[in-house]
């Protein structure tokens, strides 16, 4: 596995298969990118002392396990119940950045303690952010036996995403056809509290705890019971594997599965559907736009709502006859045109500051460049690659340079 | 000039693939169509891509008024091309350009031959560069029965296409003395330039001073670059070496390692420094080599027509080529003594070493550029109309022979598929093999009015008979002029029949298969139609490949009368692969087999249906019997060769879990625990106590136990056990 490709995953993807970790033996790394917490009791080095925590280790090991399932931007990788032992990632909110976080729960002369520690899969330096991450960790270890609060706090405000969504899935079957673990339970939720008939989720790779990322999104948005529901009457879990054709046509089997776009009998392997939506920014994406909108298409659905970042068309822009780029066919002049208009805008991609002219994946790579926008399109250009695709554009809503559109086959 | 519409169907094409001669030749060909005022659509099946995704050239292509259009396809050759076909047969091109490489044209061939598609399109297979043809003269050995299919398709693209052009003679003769039957327009036209290129080619000069020596290819052994080297050692002995060596092209693999690792151990005693140039497309290679001093040496062990000697011709650069292949059909007669040379490591080394002393003049070409030019567009302007396909009217009699037995809820799926065929004239012939469930005996009393109605024919076996037996009954009964075989667990589309007797009265063809949709399941077939088949995809009557594997078809197969007399239908045996065997033999017995590029029926495969396959012996008279056909079709001395080649093959997939061996039961955990000890010894009899006191199978562990004793008295392990078997049994 490579660092590009855990830099440009998402969630867990694009890491190696996690391995249990011999904390008795831990050597770590000569560079300043990893920390420590560990025992009193340990007798090797650590930049940190864990502390005494109350309850056996099982019972400390459960509730870490569900305290860290809270945490922003971490993802469970692996967990040893055995050894209680969890692994996990937490990626950077900017550059996407994975740092790995291993737990473990041990009994000491004194008490349950543990180990924790936190490295950087990328960089030499961490400038501090695995110690950092440490204190926050141990801080709210800490504070593992508080009382629950009384009132749940508010539901978040839903993205304006998620509302066109909720309001295009009324009376609606709909397909959630993109790759966030996070964000889709969130909009599936919100979609069947609006008033769709039915949601399907379809991921190239199913996260082992779908139900469980249901039912936490359904604690956040104060929509426990449609969650439970969704997870009583489909459950994921009980669906280990994908048919490899279709079994039983129309049936609405797990309310997740995986499955691909570019299936050629795809529409056998869903039910039937309405609405396909696709949270996907199609300039971020790595490969080609009108093979996503034509496998979008290939769903059967007749509606779809997307998101897509295009970039405003200035008279620079124009005179270069821009209209859809891909990032490895710049030269200095489109870059610095592009760079001007979106600053314009204000959106500053690093991208061009530091590969003023052609970026490549190889490049990218060795930069360690994180989501780099792959495609430069105008309004007009996404408009006609749906409708190469069999979409008709019905609406576009702004958000800065990231459009919602809703089309229509 | 008619202007025309023009589809160059490529799986090489510059831009996603770097610098490929095909793509090469294909990019010169549209530039210089469009350029003429035709209209002409680059279709790339594959998402493959060397760099950027290839929506990106779409934009770069419209600019020069080329419209290119990939499929974003993935997989075999067999699926880019029934891809390509799919996507083709909606369009309404004149003409339509492919190369026989990988075979990304066949099924456009079939369709055409069968009626299906392009009966106003004229079809041109370009011969750039055979796979076996590739192989011989890369000293590769073939290593599997892929390499067979893909040969296949791609003698069966020129075989079936309206014309066949390429850029040599040499490699017409090479592919005629492999056996392809080429139609009968065939002919020499030569490889265009792109046109950028020409229209910054140098003119020719006198003699250039030589100091550098540019090995010019692939770094690989088949562009001989082994060759290459060991001229240059030839050269360093006799004092003459080089200022500089450059090695320009894409680094390859020699004698199983990395080139450049294998060259940095190779140079490593040389007096002068060399490099390597390997991120050049061919505009850049050529500007590299337009530098002062600089020669290109191109040492290729075969060559078809190389750009890299076209290339140079064209743009006054001085070479060396070997004289093998077509390269000497492309220098003017009189520049080929001082040019090529007769390919060997001692002939090299004395043509670098005049060329060191004397200098190189460039050579110039048998035929210009412009001529080149102006022949491809007289040779388009010059295509004759396509004649008006035949116009079949009779609707001839099909009989649907079908076996059944129990299953009756999947039988009614099957019979509703043909009663909602298109084609007006066919009969249903089903024969009830003994059905033993009182539900599907029922079922068929219950048809007996409905058949009635319509003049069909149903059956009962007084014995259950397997479907070799109960087949031949139908097709005794049947009427028609044609008979189809479909299973009571299929269904087929309704457009199955009345395609596959348009199919038969154009091509004439004796028997026809088709492509399936297989779905999983007890429930109803299929409602939409899949864009594409999802694993087998058959081929058609390839006897050498179907040695190894049925590439023929299912059989659900379609077939007149005749053939089924001839052939005297299926062999009854026991076993499977009945379809595969009757194909066989029919295919070697010269009757006309074609696979249809369509979906025509649904393939119901069920849950654990493969158990059969868990059986030894039974999956070993399966695949003896699918080797009948080839095993007589050789004289009796040879037979055993063939089964080695045969069996070795079917060893390889049961080692690998490929194919009916995939459905093997995998050992279980337990299974695991007893299996990783010696099988005789006291610990397997130990482990498989343990599993049977876990089943509470408490008497048979305590003999397997008492077993495990017998076999290591005093075994530690086997003791403690017992006396747990005795204390839960007390």
């Amino acid at each position: 596995m490579t660092s590009l490709a855990a830099l440009l995953g998402r969630g867990p993807r694009g890491l190696e298969a996690p391995s249990p970790i011999e904390f008795a033996s831990l050597v770590q790394p000569t560079s300043p990118n990893a920390s420590l917490a560990a025992p009193a009791s340990h007798p090797g080095p650590r930049q940190f002392t864990a502390p005494i925590l109350p309850g056996t280790p099982d019972a400390v090991f459960a509730r870490l396990l569900e305290i860290v399932e809270a945490f922003p931007r971490t993802w469970r990788l692996a967990a040893w119940p055995e050894r209680r032992q969890a692994q996990w990632v937490e990626r950077s909110a900017l550059a996407n950045f994975p740092d790995i976080i291993v737990a473990e729960c041990v009994a000491t002369p004194k008490g349950t303690s543990l180990f924790l520690y936190s490295r950087s899969l990328v960089g030499y330096s961490d400038f501090g952010a695995n110690a950092k991450r440490l204190e926050r960790w141990l801080a709210a270890l800490r504070g593992i036996t508080p009382p629950p609060a009384e009132e749940s706090p508010p539901a978040p405000q839903p993205s304006r995403f998620a509302t066109r969504t909720s309001e295009a899935a009324q009376g609606r079957r709909v397909l959630l056809a993109w790759d966030d673990p996070r964000e889709m339970p969130e909009i599936a939720l919100r979609a069947l509290a609006a008033g769709a008939t039915a949601i399907q989720v379809m991921t190239p790779a199913r996260p082992d705890n779908a139900d469980g990322l249901l039912l936490q999104a359904g604690a956040r948005l104060a929509l426990t019971a449609q969650a439970q529901a969704l997870v009583e009457a489909r459950p994921a879990a009980r669906d280990p594997l994908p048919p490899p054709l279709h079994a039983d046509p129309g049936a609405w089997r797990a309310w997740w599965m995986r499955g691909s776009l570019d299936a050629p009998d795809l529409r056998e392997r869903l039910p039937e559907i309405d609405l396909v939506l696709d949270g996907d920014d199609l300039a971020l994406l790595d490969g080609d736009p009108p093979r996503r909108l034509m496998g979008l298409r290939a769903s059967g659905a007749r509606r779809l709502v997307m998101r897509s970042s295009v970039v405003p068309v200035t008279p620079e822009l124009a005179a270069l006859g821009f209209g859809l780029w891909h990032a490895g066919e710049l030269d200095a002049g489109r870059s610095a045109a592009l760079d001007a208009a979106l600053r314009a805008a204000g959106i500053t991609l690093p991208q061009f500051a530091r590969f003023p002219e052609r970026l490549t994946r190889e490049a990218a790579q060795a930069a360690e460049l994180a989501t780099p926008w792959w495609w430069f399109m105008s309004d007009a250009a996404l408009a006609a690659l749906l409708a190469e695709a069999g979409w008709s554009v019905q609406s576009r809503e702004a958000e800065g340079v990231r459009h919602i559109i809703t089309a229509s086959a | 000039m008619r202007r025309q519409r023009i589809c160059l169907l490529t799986l090489d094409f510059v831009g996603p693939i770097r610098n490929g001669g095909m793509g090469t030749a294909f990019l010169a060909l549209a530039e210089t169509l469009v350029a003429a005022g035709h209209g002409v659509t680059i279709c790339y099946p594959s998402a493959y891509t060397e760099n950027e995704p290839v929506t990106r050239w779409r934009t770069h292509y419209a600019a020069r008024g080329i419209d290119f259009v990939s499929l974003f396809l993935e997989g075999t050759e067999a699926e880019l091309s029934l891809g390509a076909y799919h996507w083709l047969k909606t369009r309404d091109f004149d003409v339509i350009h492919f190369h026989e490489m990988r075979g990304i044209g066949y099924w456009t061939t079939v369709a055409k031959r069968c009626g299906l598609a392009f009966a106003n399109s004229t079809l041109v297979c370009q011969i750039h560069s055979p796979t076996l043809w590739h192989f011989a003269h890369s000293a590769q050995f073939l290593t599997h029965s892929g390499e067979l299919e893909t040969d296949w398709m791609e003698q069966r693209s020129a075989e079936g296409a309206d014309h066949v052009i390429a850029p040599s003679r040499y490699i017409l003769d090479a592919v005629a003395g492999m056996g392809w039957k080429l139609p009968s327009s065939h002919a020499v036209m030569p490889n265009l330039l792109p046109t950028s290129f020409v229209g910054r080619a140098a003119p020719p000069e006198g003699a250039r001073p030589i100091e550098e020596l540019v090995f010019f290819g692939r770094l690989e052994e088949r562009k001989g670059l082994g060759l290459f080297c060991e001229a240059v050692a030839r050269l360093i002995r006799m004092g003459q070496p080089p200022a500089r060596i450059t090695f320009l092209g894409k680094v390859g693999h020699m004698a199983g390692v990395h080139a450049l690792a294998w060259l940095t151990a190779m140079a490593q005693s040389w007096p002068m420094p060399w490099g390597v140039v390997n991120n050049l497309d061919p505009h850049a290679a050529r500007d590299y080599l337009a530098g002062p001093g600089r020669l290109a040496v191109i040492a290729s062990r075969m060559e078809n027509a190389p750009y890299v000697v076209l290339e140079c011709l064209a743009a006054g650069l001085p070479f060396l080529a070997p004289d093998v292949g077509g390269i000497g059909e492309l220098v003017a007669p009189g520049d080929q003594p001082r040019l090529l040379y007769q390919r060997s490591a001692p002939a090299l080394a004395e043509a670098m070493a005049r060329a060191l002393r004397q200098g190189v003049a460039p050579g110039r070409a048998a035929i210009s550029p412009e001529a080149t030019a102006r022949l491809w567009l007289d040779w388009h302007e010059a295509l004759p109309p396509l004649a008006a396909p035949p116009v079949h009217t009779a609707q001839p009699l099909v009989s649907v022979c079908m076996a059944a037995f129990n299953r009756h809820e999947t039988l009614a799926h099957a019979i509703a598929s043909i009663e909602a065929q298109d084609y007006p004239r066919l009969e249903l012939i089903l024969v009830d093999d003994a059905s033993t469930d009182p539900a599907a005996q029922l079922f068929h009393a219950a048809l007996r009015p409905r058949f009635a109605a319509r003049g069909w024919t149903l059956l009962r076996n007084e014995v259950n008979s397997w479907q070799g037996v109960t087949r031949h009954r139908a097709a005794e009964a049947a009427q028609g002029e044609f008979l189809i075989f479909m299973d009571d667990d299929n269904a087929a589309w309704p457009d199955e029949v009345s395609t596959f007797v348009a199919a038969a009265q154009h091509s004439g063809a004796d028997i026809l298969t088709c492509q399936m949709q297989a779905f999983r399941g007890s429930g109803p077939p299929p409602r939409h139609r899949s864009a594409r088949p999802i694993g087998w995809i058959p081929l058609g009557a390839c006897p050498a490949l179907g040695v190894f594997r049925n590439g023929f078809g299912d059989a659900n197969m379609f077939m007149r009368r005749t053939a089924w007399d001839r052939m005297g239908g299926f062999t009854l045996d026991r076993a499977y692969f009945e379809d595969w065997e009757f194909l066989q033999a029919a295919s070697l017995a010269g009757l006309h087999l074609e696979c249809l590029p369509e979906i025509l029926f649904c393939y119901r495969i069920w849950e654990g249906a493969q158990t059969a396959a868990h059986d030894p012996d039974f999956l070993y008279r399966s695949y003896a019997r699918a080797m009948r056909p080839a095993l007589a079709a050789l004289p009796e001395a040879l037979r055993p060769a063939l089964r080695l080649a045969i069996e070795r093959e079917l060893a390889g997939m049961q080692g690998r879990r490929e194919a009916y061996w995939a459905h093997a039961p995998h050992v279980t955990g337990a299974q695991g625990d007893i299996a990783r000890h010696p099988p005789n010894g006291a610990e397997a009899m130990l482990a498989a106590a343990r599993f049977a006191l876990g089943q509470h199978q408490a008497e048979t562990a305590r003999l397997l136990a008492r077993q495990a004793l017998s076999i290591a008295p005093g075994h530690p392990g086997a003791e403690a056990l017992l006396a747990r078997i005795m204390g839960i049994s007390e």
